[in-house]
């Protein structure tokens, strides 16, 4: 099995441009494909959205809500890696199935554990010396010219260069993946693309408006990137089953939204001075703060070593936050800020669930919520074009049929598992597709 | 780092072997070194002949111990999955091995012939198999088992992670990370430029 992934590929984009023409060589190589739109996770970062697909399970069971965390009671903050993850991963499930696998640029994967073949650590990984295991392909790929991540300094400034600089990646990458593939044993290969990210987020407008000066530039990307996934499919044999997919969708960010200066004005959050920001600066008498994308946490006593809300008034707490919050409106003043504001119990469960956020808001499209730890406005002009969404994920089979009409990409982990013929009991997804061929690979 | 060993006890089928592997994973994962002592494996190499009296039975479990102190004194992780079904053998183990970790698997004796992945309960209950433990011979739970997991109520990730805190805690495993400063703080600027931070 050959698994691509299209970091936060909207599904309805894949099919606007599919119609425009692009995707000609993926559509030659599966002329028989199936796709639909797939569901991200909560909150729909992708950290957290590939934690889940390579665990078949929510945060509360593999420990990765965000990019960023705290570590209770001191309040530090964390910066969350696979060393961070927790529970079982697809790559350890299937090798010990003596399945080996090749892993490439998968988010949260660096540090890389060691595996039964080759895993190249993704976003946030920084040292190219330790990117892959064995150490031997980190060397492979240093002197190839491999890139781990596209420099976003000069994105908004640079657009024409930073389209470029992302197109020159997709191919040195997918050029290192052949070799992988040819050089080490696999029977699953999952080839990660993050570039499409990145374009989104800085030049979401030039993507979606065919008459943007950009347009033309952003296109021949696409162009390269298709038939650089068609040279890789290619390298595969046409009765391995191929799986495309995105972990959340992409739209327009038309507004940054800020919880913690929410908060703030409202009362419930004040911090102290002090050169570095953090979490730690939080006044004792603070209610609740947030980290982004819209996790808030109450400042409970007896959990945060600041903490002076009791743990008896915690559902009130709550309750008057979630109704305050549902009543905030977008500049229209007609429009809300949030589709809904929801318990993290009621989203979160396992063993990890007491490091979960109390509440977690989910934003109105086009609404980015930002949670600065500093004074500042609750409304500013986005500083990105494009910002992820929870509907809009995608997910294409060469081979497989949907069984399921509401897919989730928690629902991966258990589907790819059953290609394989096995069932991990405790996940918590369902199987959304099955194979008109006997399963093993 | 220092070696410890983690010894798993419990009835047969409470899921022993299951945890151990996982476990052995997990601190694998964090760069330590484990290996792990199978009962079933042990039965059928270096206990081989030895059969289910309880004088047999502590002394499977006392060379099991000589190989979990050999690993530890050399400074790896050894994981024992044993019924070790007497507290006495046990508790010499702890003293022989000093870094132990007892990890008490509670399962009842229902819900461990309801699973039964050997057969073996249905023998015993049978009369097929004579001195099977929580049949007809005895299992003398751990008193003061450094962690408990009860794993007829919780998920095998809910045991490991119990598990794993406890590692913690007492100072074995490594809490994970595994960047340096300046690592660290290329991830910050990272971040900080896709917005990813606050």
């Amino acid at each position: 099995m050959l698994v691509i992934s299209l970091d936060g590929f909207p599904f309805a984009l894949f099919q606007k441009q599919q119609s425009a023409g692009i995707w000609k060589q993926i559509g030659a190589a599966m002329p028989k494909a199936s796709s639909t739109a797939m569901q991200s996770v909560i909150p729909t970062v992708s950290s957290v959205a590939w934690s889940t697909f390579m665990s078949g399970r929510n945060p509360g069971n593999h420990r990765i809500y965000g990019f960023i965390d705290r570590t209770l009671p001191d309040m530090s903050l964390t910066l969350p890696n696979a060393s961070s993850r927790r529970g079982p991963s697809l790559q350890n499930t299937l090798n010990q199935h003596d399945i080996p696998v090749i892993m490439m640029n998968v988010p949260v994967t660096y540090p890389p554990e060691p595996i039964n073949s080759v895993l190249v650590g993704g976003f946030l990984g920084v040292n190219p010396e330790k990117i892959a295991y064995p150490p031997e392909v980190s060397n492979y790929l240093a002197q190839n010219g491999y890139v781990i991540d596209a420099d976003t300094s000069e994105a908004a400034d640079k657009p024409f260069e930073f389209v470029d600089q992302l197109t020159d990646i997709v191919r040195r990458r997918c050029d290192a993946f052949k070799h992988l593939l040819k050089s080490y044993p696999w029977q699953y290969a999952h080839l990660h693309i993050m570039e499409t990210d990145r374009l989104f987020h800085f030049l979401w407008k030039s993507v979606s408006e065919f008459e943007s000066p950009l347009h033309s530039r952003i296109r021949h990307f696409f162009e390269i990137l298709d038939s650089e996934l068609f040279s890789v499919i290619n390298s595969v044999n046409d009765s391995d089953e191929i799986i495309l997919l995105s972990d959340h969708g992409f739209t327009e960010s038309v507004i940054e939204w800020d919880i913690n200066a929410w908060l703030a004005e409202t009362g419930r959050l004040e911090w102290l001075s002090g050169d570095r920001k953090g979490l730690h600066r939080i006044s004792p008498d603070s209610v609740a703060y947030s980290l982004i994308p819209g996790r808030i946490y109450l400042n409970l006593k007896g959990r945060e070593v600041t903490g002076s809300v009791e743990p008896d008034q915690a559902l009130k707490v709550c309750a008057d936050l979630i109704r305050e919050l549902a009543s905030e409106r977008l500049p229209d003043g007609i429009n809300p800020v949030f589709t809904d504001i929801v318990h993290g119990s009621n989203i979160f469960s396992g063993p990890y669930s007491g490091a979960a956020p109390d509440l977690v808001a989910i934003p109105a499209k086009g609404v980015e919520l930002k949670s600065r730890m500093d004074t500042g406005p609750i409304k500013r002009a986005p500083r990105m074009q494009g910002m992820h969404t929870f509907d809009d994920a995608m997910v294409v089979f060469r081979h497989g049929r949907f069984v399921s009409k509401k897919l989730k990409i928690i629902d991966m982990y258990s589907t790819i598992l059953s290609f394989f013929g096995i069932c991990d009991k405790d996940a918590e997804g369902t199987v959304i597709a099955s194979w008109p061929f006997s399963s093993g690979g | 780092m220092k070696g410890y060993t983690v010894w798993f006890t419990g009835l047969s089928g409470s899921g022993k072997s299951a945890l151990a592997n996982r476990l052995a994973q997990e601190i694998r994962k964090r760069g330590q070194t484990a290996e792990v002592i199978d009962g079933d494996v042990i039965r059928r190499s270096v206990s081989k002949g030895l059969g289910f009296s309880q004088e047999d039975r502590d002394e499977n479990i006392r060379r099991v111990g000589h190989l979990c102190s050999y690993l530890t004194a050399t400074d790896r992780v050894a994981i024992a999955a044993c019924i070790s079904p007497y507290a006495s053998i046990r508790d010499r183990n702890r003293d022989l091995i000093g870094n132990f970790v007892e990890v008490y698997c509670k399962c009842s004796v229902e819900e461990c012939a309801k699973r039964d992945p050997k057969g073996l309960y249905k023998k015993a209950f049978a009369g097929e198999i004579k001195g099977f433990t929580g049949v007809d011979d005895p299992y003398e739970a751990p008193e003061n088992p450094e962690v408990m997991v009860e794993t007829d109520k919780e998920t095998i990730d809910q045991s490991l992670g119990t598990i794993l805190a406890k590692l913690e805690e007492l100072g074995y495993l490594p809490k994970p990370d595994g960047l340096t400063p300046e690592e660290e703080q290329a991830v910050v600027e990272r971040l900080e430029s896709l917005g990813y931070l606050s």
